[in-house]
């Protein structure tokens, strides 16, 4: 039995199938929140709402692919798996490249799905964990003076020119200011390397 | 190469190739050609003021020497004017006696030691008397003669000589009584005594000196008007040639002094102008004659045509024998007296220098045009170099070689910029492709990257490694008919086949294990191309469907025993309609029998037979699920059949198959032909569509019979479909039905499949279905189909 405070949510429009897997995963010790269509989801669910999503494919009114759009476009961090009545490789194809982690024929066998929950828990996890890293570097770089955010601007996107006198030629000032700079941002962001810099913000950029 | 990408430039391919000009080539074209040109203008314009300087250099240079001649001509012909006319007003005066031999002979003298131009001064009267004072051909002696009155008409007359020095002292005398000279009948005393007025005469060659000269003459009057004697002097003009061989001895050129009927009176070269032909009395040689061609040339013309009244200088251009000569000719205004004064030099005495200078100017110019453009092309070089160095760079880039983090660098700041944009993307793609490459390793089916020509995997994914039983590095080094039988190899080359032409491969094969074990493969696979359009590579989806093959072996078998049946084709869509709609409740009753089990684990102690019940619904429910992949897949595959074919026809034909089925019912059925493009679907399944669309209408007219019962059939042509309705009069459809449900009728004899397959098979044709209520009453069904006139833009 898995205790795990993340919810599988589901939303498919035949409650036939929706109040059995519903009840299914349940047993199994998941807490489960079903919705009969995709607007009611989005409507009740933040989009980083810790668990994952189990998404009928086709549905009447907002399909599952056009939901899944809407999260996108809310840089939700809930892992997709998607289910369908008639699936076919044009529809996963579509629907991983939009980021789902799988595609999922009905009907299914429950242990694959149970596999799939469990791999997007992890993800989900990893997702959320991402997200608020970016959030606090962007919270960080926030705190920089515009001459200071220019400073980081120039090491991020010349990693190999980041002596102060290289960076003091680019931006037209004294090597002694940004010195002075560079102190303060690696002040503010908590490092107290420019490679420790580069590390923390290289990727984001 | 990625998703990210694949449908991103495709328009760049899709336009013509335009030709781009090289930055280099404009460059080194505007550097180098400037600076070109605008020293070619340089010299243009020089040489265009220079040639106009030239031109009028040489002019002023002949009208200088032109006032110069002409003042010597007239400070030649002035002292004998001034001679004579003195001597007249001196006689007309009584100041000096004319009747006085002694004292005219002593002013002869003096006038002639003033002006050393005079060849003699002389005074005749009508009584034949002749005095007469000239130069003798010794230098320094001066000769007198008298002639006494004789009558006229007499042939010879006594006549007295004396000889005298430049001091007058008298050296020698002589007489003769045979002297033969009258001067009444010379021209000057017949011209004075008609017109009592100074006269000129042509000029003419001395007799004695044999030299050019002209005579002056004067009247003297008394107070009646009468004409009491005729003075003359003899002006010996050779002086002048002397004088313009003087000014001009340096350069090639010549002055000459012309009267009016073109008769040289003054050349540089003197013996020129004695005509030589007539030795007894020689002529003055006209220009138009004599022999120094150049100025034959330039004024033999002007003679021969006449002189203009034009009182300026005409100037003249013209070449002989190859050399540029320049000529002017101006008038010598003297009371009397026409003289023309021509003129004639070489152009290069002017402007040779100068032309010489230009000649070098011209080089000099040319040389730092060279040079310069030279410089030019150097600095485009140089200029363009960062271009090309950022060029290769970031074809390194997109080619990998580089990595973002190095950055696309340039001293340029317009390039920088780019090149930071191009970074950026660079990375942005770098990360979709890490994204799905998490896709495709998370996936729970096989995947796998195949190159489309060769077959060759190039990626696969773990689950697809333990279906085959192989390593993924092992997997990345075999091809698919590595993996396939040995008489399945010809699914290799229908893969490669399919994809290439841009179609969807579905097919399930039988395959070879790494330890040798056939497996059943299902493989779905879709071409990738890269933006610039070539194929890049193959995604499949690789399923293990060894247990469903089975089930499909038995499902084909029951298609076969269909085949049998006359309406096997309904049959089958049947079956499909059904397998579609017994999907979820399948999939519910799976679902519940699971969480039952649990349920039942719950309780403890559960009864086995219970147990049992439930794992035998669990089998049958997942053996009907079977069934039901299996039954899907013959409707995926009759997609393979879809075809373009002509809407309106099938439409005709199927009205008059129903048309007595319609009859029957006295309803009316109708269809107006008009253009449609052709669509593309499986136009037995469309068939069908129709049949059952037309006969749910025909079957709602007749249980519910109206005045008169009518079906229209009308299309449509939207974007990138075709509409087709299906319209009656009859009572239309009721509220509480919910239209295209498997199982759900309005009809006592229905099953309600009729529209349920109708929506199936539509859908598989890639178009929607819907009912539509009408205006008045009746009902209106419509569904659309595929145009196969457009481009497929999406692949279902």
């Amino acid at each position: 039995m898995i205790f795990d405070p993340l919810v599988v949510y589901i939303v498919d429009d035949d409650e036939g199938v929706r109040v059995a897997l519903s009840r299914s995963l349940s047993k199994r010790g998941m807490q489960v929140e079903h919705f009969a269509d995709a607007q009611t989801f989005l409507n009740q669910v933040h989009e980083d709402a810790k668990g994952c999503l189990i998404l009928d494919y086709g549905m009447p009114g907002m399909d599952g692919l056009e939901l899944q759009e809407h999260l996108n476009r809310r840089e939700s961090t809930i892992p997709i798996i998607f289910i369908s009545g008639h699936g076919g490789i044009p529809e996963s194809v579509r629907a991983t490249k939009a980021g789902a982690i799988d595609f999922l024929e009905k009907p299914f066998d429950l242990t694959v799905l149970i596999e799939r929950i469990q791999a997007a828990f992890d993800l989900g996890a990893q997702m959320r964990a991402e997200k608020t890293r970016r959030q606090m570097l962007a919270d960080k770089r926030g705190l920089l003076t515009e001459r200071e955010e220019q400073v980081l601007q120039h090491i991020l996107t010349h990693p190999s020119r980041t002596s102060s006198k290289e960076i003091a030629t680019a931006l037209g000032i004294s090597p002694r200011t940004v010195e002075i700079h560079r102190g303060r941002i690696q002040q503010k962001v908590g490092v107290k390397t420019t490679i420790e810099l580069y590390e923390l913000f290289g990727q984001m950029h | 190469m990625n998703y990210a990408g694949q449908h991103e430039p495709r328009q760049d391919q899709a336009e013509p190739a335009r030709r781009r000009r090289s930055l280099r080539a404009t460059l080194a074209l505007c550097l180098g050609g400037l600076q070109f040109l605008a020293i070619l203008s340089v010299i243009l314009s020089t040489f265009v003021s220079s040639e106009n300087a030239l031109l009028r250099q040489s002019r002023n240079s002949l009208n200088e020497v032109s006032v110069n001649v002409i003042g010597q001509v007239k400070s030649f012909l002035n002292p004998a004017r001034q001679a004579l006319d003195a001597t007249r007003r001196l006689a007309e005066n009584d100041v000096l006696d004319i009747n006085n031999p002694t004292a005219l002979e002593s002013h002869f003298f003096q006038q002639l030691q003033v002006a050393p131009q005079l060849a003699g001064i002389y005074l005749a009267d009508q009584s034949g008397r002749f005095i007469y004072v000239m130069r003798a051909e010794e230098p320094g002696r001066y000769r007198t003669k008298f002639v006494p009155p004789f009558p006229p008409g007499t042939a010879e007359h006594p006549a007295a000589f004396q000889w005298r020095n430049d001091q007058f002292t008298l050296l020698e005398t002589a007489s003769t009584q045979t002297d033969t000279y009258e001067a009444r009948t010379r021209p000057w005393f017949r011209m004075v005594s008609e017109t009592k007025a100074p006269i000129w005469t042509e000029p003419y060659i001395f007799f004695t000196t044999r030299q050019p000269g002209i005579t002056y003459s004067v009247p003297i009057l008394d107070e009646d008007g009468a004409i009491r004697a005729i003075l003359g002097v003899d002006i010996q003009i050779d002086a002048l040639s002397g004088f313009l061989l003087d000014i001009w001895s340096e350069r090639r050129g010549a002055a000459l002094v012309l009267n009016e009927d073109g008769a040289v009176l003054a050349h540089p070269t003197l013996v020129l102008i004695r005509q030589e032909a007539h030795m007894e009395a020689p002529e003055l040689t006209r220009v138009d004659q004599i022999a120094d061609p150049i100025a034959q040339k330039a004024f033999g013309d002007v003679v021969r045509t006449g002189l203009s009244d034009a009182q300026g200088p005409v100037h003249t251009d013209f070449q002989l024998n190859g050399q540029d000569y320049v000529a002017m000719l101006i008038e010598v205004s003297e009371p009397g007296l026409r003289w023309l004064i021509g003129l004639y030099a070489a152009e290069d005495n002017f402007i040779g220098e100068i032309k010489k200078n230009r000649v070098q100017g011209i080089w000099i110019a040319l040389a730092i045009a060279i040079l310069t453009g030279a410089i030019g092309l150097a600095m485009a070089d140089r200029i363009y170099a960062p271009v090309r160095t950022f060029a290769s760079q970031s074809q390194q880039l997109s080619s990998g070689e580089i990595t973002p983090e190095e950055g696309l660098h340039s001293p340029y700041r317009e390039l920088e910029d780019t090149g930071a944009a191009l970074t950026q993307e660079v990375r942005q793609r770098q990360r979709f492709e890490t994204a799905y490459g998490r896709t495709f390793d998370l996936a729970s089916r096989g995947m796998a990257q195949i190159a489309p020509e060769t077959g060759r995997f190039q990626r696969a994914n773990e689950q697809l490694c333990d279906i085959m039983g192989y390593q993924p590095d092992e997997l990345e080094t075999m091809t698919l008919a590595d993996i396939l039988p040995e008489d399945g190899q010809q699914i290799a080359v229908k893969f490669r086949e399919t994809l290439l032409q841009d179609s969807e491969f579905i097919a399930e094969n039988q395959f070879i294990r790494k330890d040798g074990s056939p497996i059943w493969l299902r493989v779905n696979a879709i071409l990738i191309r890269d933006e610039s359009g070539t194929p890049d590579h193959a995604v499949a989806i690789i399923d293990d469907v060894s247990d469903r093959k089975q089930a499909e072996d038995e499902a084909s078998r029951l298609n076969r025993d269909l085949s049998h049946v006359a309406r096997v084709n309904l049959m089958g869509e049947m079956a499909s309609g059904l397998a579609h709609e017994l999907n979820q409740p399948l999939s519910a009753i799976a679902y519940n029998v699971d969480a039952a089990k649990i349920t039942l684990d719950e309780i403890g102690n559960p009864d086995p037979e219970l147990t049992e019940i439930l794992s035998d619904i669990d089998r049958q429910s997942r053996r009907a699920g079977d069934i039901i992949r299996a039954l899907r897949e013959i409707v995926r595959k009759d997609r393979g059949r879809q075809t373009p074919f002509e809407l309106g026809g099938l439409i005709q034909q199927t009205v008059s198959l129903m048309e007595s089925e319609a009859k029957l019912h006295e309803i009316g059925l109708q269809y107006v032909e008009t253009d449609l493009p052709p669509v593309i679907g499986n136009r037995t399944q469309i068939a069908q569509v129709l049949v059952n669309l037309l006969r749910n209408a025909i079957d709602a007219l007749a249980r519910d019979p109206v005045t008169k019962g009518q079906i229209n059939i009308i299309t449509r042509i939207t974007d990138a479909m075709v509409e087709v309705h299906v319209r009656d009069n009859g009572p239309g459809v009721s509220d509480d039905v919910t239209l295209f449900n498997t199982f759900d009728t309005q009809k006592t004899d229905g099953m309600g499949l009729g529209l349920s397959i109708c929506r199936t098979i539509v859908k598989a044709n890639g178009g929607t279905i819907w009912y539509e209520p009408t205006e008045t009453s009746g009902a209106c069904f419509c569904f659309t189909l595929r145009r196969s006139d457009l481009s497929e833009g999406d692949q279902e």
